[in-house]
C-alpha cells in the first residue's frame, strides 16, 4: 500500500478525491435540501456536451464544459426555481437532449476516442496537475463561502420565502449555489465522468441527510462520504483493475444504503 | 397622519384567474386589522402583496411611504414580520427550532456577519414569549402543526418588526393555545405599538384589540370598517348573496370611517 501512495498519478488521484469528491458532495447538500436533483443531473450532462464540443473543436474540454454548463444553469436555474412538477419534466427533457447531443458530437470526433471516453466514464488516474489546482481552488472557495455565509445559506435552504422575508437576498444565494455547482461539476468531469457525476452530488448528501438533524453535521458527513466513495473507488480500481468511476458510484450508493438502513430518522418514522 | 401601508386599485391575476380586484385601503400605524373572507377571496394575496411576494397586475402599494409595487427592498422587509400559512415540514429536516427562529435576525445582522449577543438575546426572548423556549433544540419537523406555527411567529417577532403580517396563525392550533396567541398579539399591539394585519377565517374569534375588519368575497372588498361594526350574521348573508350591491354601497362609505379608527 505504501508504494501505491508513492506514485505521482496516485497522489494526484488522491487529491482529486479530496477536492472533487468533497466539493461535489458539499454542493450536493444544497441540491438535496432544495429538492432539485434534476438540476444537478441537467448541468452534469450539459458539461459533458460542452466537453465533447471542445474535443471536436480541438480546445481544452474543461473550457467547453464550463461554458455550456454555465449556459445551461441560466436555463435550468429559473426553471427549477418554479419548483413545480412541470419543471422536472422540462429538466428531464433538457438533460436527455444534452446527453444525446454529447453522444452525437462524439461520433464526429475523428480517430481514437479515448479522451472522449474518459469524459464519459471518468479517468481519475489520468487527472492533470492543472485540474488538481483548479479543484483545490474551487474546494477552498466553496468552504470559505460556506463559512462566511452559513447563516444566509441555511436560511435559504430552510425556506427561500422565509429567508427573503427576513431581508436575505435569497435569489443571490440561490443563483450563487447554481453557479458554483456548474463550476465544480465541470472541473470534476474527469473523476467519474459525465454519465455518473450527478451521483456524487446526490448520494453522499442524501446519505448524510439520513443521519443527522444538524445542518453543519450534514455538510461534514456529506463531504466525508463523497471523499470516502472516491477513495474506495480509487483503491478498488487499482487492485482489481476495474473502472474507477463505476466503483465510486457503487461505493456512494452502498454508503447511502447503509445510512438509510441505520438512519435514526427511519426508525423514528416507523415508531410514529 | 400618513398611512404606513397604502394600497390603491390593487388587482392581482394568477394566469387567467383574477384573485383580487381593484382593492384599495390605507392602513395606519397602530391598526390591528382582521382580513376576513371565504377561501379564495383574496386575503392571502393582499398579505403576500404587502410582503412583496406577489407582483400586482394593476394598482400600487406603498409601504413606509416607499413604492412596493415591484417588490420591496430588504431594508423594508426587515421591518415586516411575515408568518405564512402553516405548511408541512419534512420530519427529517436538519433544522432545530432555534435555527428557524434565528432566521428572523439574519437580515438585520447583515450579510456575512455573525449574530451579536443582542441578536441571541432577542432570539431567546422570542422563544420565551411564544412559550417555545423548552423546545429550542428540538428538530422543527418533530413539532405539531400548532407548535410549528408558534415557531414561525417567534421568528417573525425576533425581527422586531413595525408591521406583523399573520396568515391564519391560529389554524391547526388548539383552543387554549389560540387564546395564548391572541393574548400575545394583543400585548404586541398594546405595548410595542406594532401594526398587525391578521388573516382569519373565524369571524367569531376576533382578538379584542382588533380595531378594524376588512371583509372580502371573490376578490372584492365588501366591508371595511370597525371590527365589530357588522354582525357575523350580516357578514354571512352578504358573503352568500347580494354582495355586488353591498360592495358598491358599503366599501365606498366605510373608507372614511375606518381612517378615524386608525
Amino acid at each position: 500500500m505504501g508504494e501505491l501512495f508513492g506514485l505521482t498519478f496516485i497522489q494526484h488521484a488522491l487529491l482529486a478525491c479530496l477536492f472533487g469528491g468533497g466539493g461535489l458532495s458539499i454542493i450536493g447538500v444544497y441540491v438535496v435540501l432544495m429538492d432539485i436533483p434534476f438540476l444537478g443531473i441537467s448541468m452534469a450532462h450539459a458539461a459533458f456536451l460542452g466537453a465533447m464540443a471542445s474535443l471536436l473543436l480541438g480546445i481544452d474540454p474543461l473550457v467547453g464544459a464550463l461554458v455550456v454548463c454555465a449556459l445551461s444553469a441560466l436555463v435550468v436555474g429559473p426553471t427549477a426555481e418554479k419548483a413545480r412538477a412541470s419543471s422536472n419534466v422540462i429538466l428531464a427533457i433538457l438533460f436527455s437532449a444534452t446527453m444525446g447531443g454529447g453522444f452525437l458530437l462524439m461520433s464526429f470526433i475523428p480517430g481514437p476516442k479515448s479522451e472522449a471516453l474518459n469524459l464519459i466514464w471518468g479517468s481519475i488516474l489520468t487527472i492533470s496537475r492543472g485540474e488538481i489546482w483548479l479543484l483545490a481552488l474551487l474546494f477552498v472557495l466553496v468552504l470559505l463561502l460556506l463559512t462566511i455565509f452559513f447563516k444566509e445559506l441555511s436560511a435559504v435552504l430552510f425556506d427561500r420565502e422565509i429567508a427573503a422575508s427576513s431581508g436575505i437576498s435569497d435569489r443571490l444565494f440561490y443563483y450563487g449555489i447554481i453557479f458554483f455547482a456548474a463550476l465544480i461539476i465541470s472541473a470534476s468531469l474527469n473523476i467519474v465522468g459525465g454519465l455518473l457525476i450527478f451521483t456524487l452530488l446526490v448520494n453522499p448528501a442524501s446519505a448524510a441527510y439520513q443521519l443527522t438533524y444538524k445542518l453543519k453535521t450534514m455538510f461534514f458527513l456529506a463531504a466525508s462520504f463523497g471523499i470516502m466513495s472516491c477513495l474506495i473507488g480509487l483503491v478498488f480500481s487499482y487492485f482489481f483493475n476495474v473502472p474507477t468511476g463505476a466503483v465510486i458510484v457503487l461505493a456512494s450508493s452502498l454508503i447511502f444504503a447503509l445510512a438509510f438502513v441505520l438512519s435514526p430518522k427511519r426508525r423514528l418514522a416507523r415508531v410514529a | 397622519m400618513d398611512p404606513i401601508i397604502s394600497i390603491k386599485g390593487l388587482t392581482v391575476c394568477y394566469g387567467s384567474n383574477q384573485a383580487l380586484t381593484d382593492f384599495s385601503a390605507d392602513l395606519y400605524r397602530g391598526n390591528f386589522v382582521a382580513l376576513l373572507g371565504t377561501n379564495g377571496s383574496g386575503k392571502t394575496t393582499i398579505l403576500r402583496s404587502i410582503a412583496g411576494f406577489v407582483k400586482p397586475t394593476a394598482g400600487s402599494i406603498t409601504v413606509f411611504g416607499i413604492d412596493a409595487s415591484n417588490g420591496i427592498g430588504k431594508e423594508i422587509r426587515k421591518n415586516i414580520g411575515y408568518v405564512p400559512q402553516a405548511h408541512s415540514v419534512d420530519p427529517r429536516a436538519p433544522f432545530s427550532v432555534e435555527d428557524v427562529v434565528a432566521i428572523g435576525r439574519f437580515g438585520t445582522a447583515g450579510m456575512g456577519r455573525r449574530l451579536s449577543p443582542e441578536d441571541r438575546e432577542l432570539i431567546q426572548k422570542s422563544l420565551r414569549d411564544t412559550g417555545m423556549a423548552h423546545l429550542a433544540d428540538r428538530p422543527i419537523g418533530h413539532l405539531s402543526g400548532g407548535e410549528r406555527q408558534k415557531v414561525q411567529i417567534a421568528r417573525a417577532l425576533c425581527q422586531t418588526p413595525q408591521i406583523l403580517l399573520l396568515d391564519e396563525p391560529t389554524a391547526h392550533i388548539d383552543l387554549s393555545t389560540q387564546d395564548e396567541l391572541m393574548d400575545l398579539f394583543k400585548n404586541l399591539h398594546e405595548e410595542q405599538g406594532i401594526t398587525i394585519i391578521l388573516v382569519m377565517h373565524d369571524i367569531h374569534n376576533l382578538p379584542t384589540q382588533c380595531n378594524r375588519s376588512i371583509i372580502l368575497s371573490d376578490g372584492h372588498k365588501i366591508y371595511d370598517g370597525e371590527a365589530r361594526g357588522i354582525s357575523p350574521r350580516a357578514i354571512l348573508s352578504r358573503l352568500n348573496g347580494g354582495r355586488a350591491e353591498y360592495r358598491v354601497r358599503k366599501a365606498s362609505t366605510v373608507d372614511e370611517g375606518k381612517r378615524r379608527n386608525g
